[in-house]
């Protein structure tokens, strides 16, 4: 992942909010995603991407199907029970994080 | 634009030579090189297959490789917890327990000669344990998926486990030791190769069952 370090933390939210939304995905197409829904801002490079989805995998959070797709294996990534609880989790704690330093950074604004 | 399957196979060989040699690990970096190509290609139209795979090696080669020693240290780290786990059940500490109950009622009978061999045993178990990781591996070919290859590094961790606690208990059997250390000891050793065994088969089975539709 490039652009900025404050991003760092919050993609193993990003990966289970953009699963929550759809069936099943596999990682090429999750970076894709991000960078279609941020307009190219936020690019997400293979070597964070895959260390993430395995350690959430791991953790039991993801499942994994593997397909032959044009000629080749496709391993796409669902949550799981456990996966879509985190999420819910992940999202709320990201919503308070974003709330706090909104009163941080702009006062005014997270007031009116 | 889609890659032809002998251009997946350059791309798949290309990363195997250049060490990414576990296919479950290589199946999945092939499909994201072979997908950008592919992006790639249908953007700039006149791009071919060599030049685009190219570019997309001298930029992203040092990323894609440092991705496959990142995996291998979760898989070893999944096996791990998963050994761990099952040694935490329930049942496989009341499966300790009555053995060491058991086990500690024999040992009272036994010979002073005869409990110096026992720690044999554990070591014995570990034959037809190795012998049957390598007739599975070659008989269902899934001796480079990385989860699976893992365990034979677990097996290793294993042996020493139990060789190490026969070369402790020597003496202090030889020294008079009450029966309990020495059923604890022998029986610990068992429970780790019971669930060494156990995880295995459920890695072993998660694999054939993950890609039991891929020929």
């Amino acid at each position: 992942m490039n652009n900025s370090k404050l991003y760092k933390g919050s993609l193993t939210t990003i990966i289970l909010k953009l699963l929550n939304e759809s069936d099943k995905m596999y990682g090429y197409e999750i970076t894709q995603k991000v960078k279609t829904l941020t307009k190219g801002e936020l690019k997400i490079t293979e070597g964070a991407l895959y260390p993430a989805l395995h350690k959430l995998e791991a953790e039991g959070l993801l499942a994994v199907e593997v397909k032959k797709v044009d000629n080749r294996l496709r391993k796409y990534y669902k949550l799981t029970e456990n996966g879509e609880r985190e999420t819910t989790n992940k999202l709320e704690e990201l919503a308070n994080y974003i709330a706090t330093m909104q009163a941080l950074v702009n006062p005014k604004l997270s007031l009116e | 634009m889609k890659l032809s399957a002998k251009e997946i196979e350059f791309i798949d060989n290309y990363l195997d030579n250049s060490g990414v040699s576990y296919a479950d690990i290589r199946m999945e970096i092939t499909d994201h090189v072979a997908s950008q190509i592919e992006n790639t290609m249908q953007i700039s139209k006149e791009a071919d297959f060599y030049t685009v795979f190219k570019a997309y090696m001298v930029k992203d080669k040092a990323g894609l490789l440092k991705e496959n020693k990142r995996f291998i240290n979760t898989v070893t780290k999944q096996n791990a917890k998963l050994i761990i786990k099952e040694l935490l059940a329930l049942r496989t500490i009341i499966l300790f327990l009555a053995l060491v109950f058991l086990s500690n009622y024999f040992i009272n009978n036994l010979s002073l000669d005869s409990i110096k061999l026992l720690f044999a045993i554990p070591l014995f178990l570990m034959v037809p344990l190795a012998i049957a990781y390598f007739i599975c591996s070659k008989k269902y070919n899934f001796s480079r998926f990385s989860g699976v290859e893992r365990l034979a590094f677990m097996f290793t961790i294993l042996f020493h486990i139990c060789h190490l606690t026969s070369i402790i208990m020597k003496p202090n059997i030889e020294a008079g030791i009450s029966t309990i250390y020495i059923s604890t000891a022998f029986v610990s050793c068992i429970i780790l190769i019971y669930s060494f065994i156990k995880v295995s088969i459920n890695i072993i089975q998660s694999y054939l069952l993950r890609y039991k539709n891929i020929a």
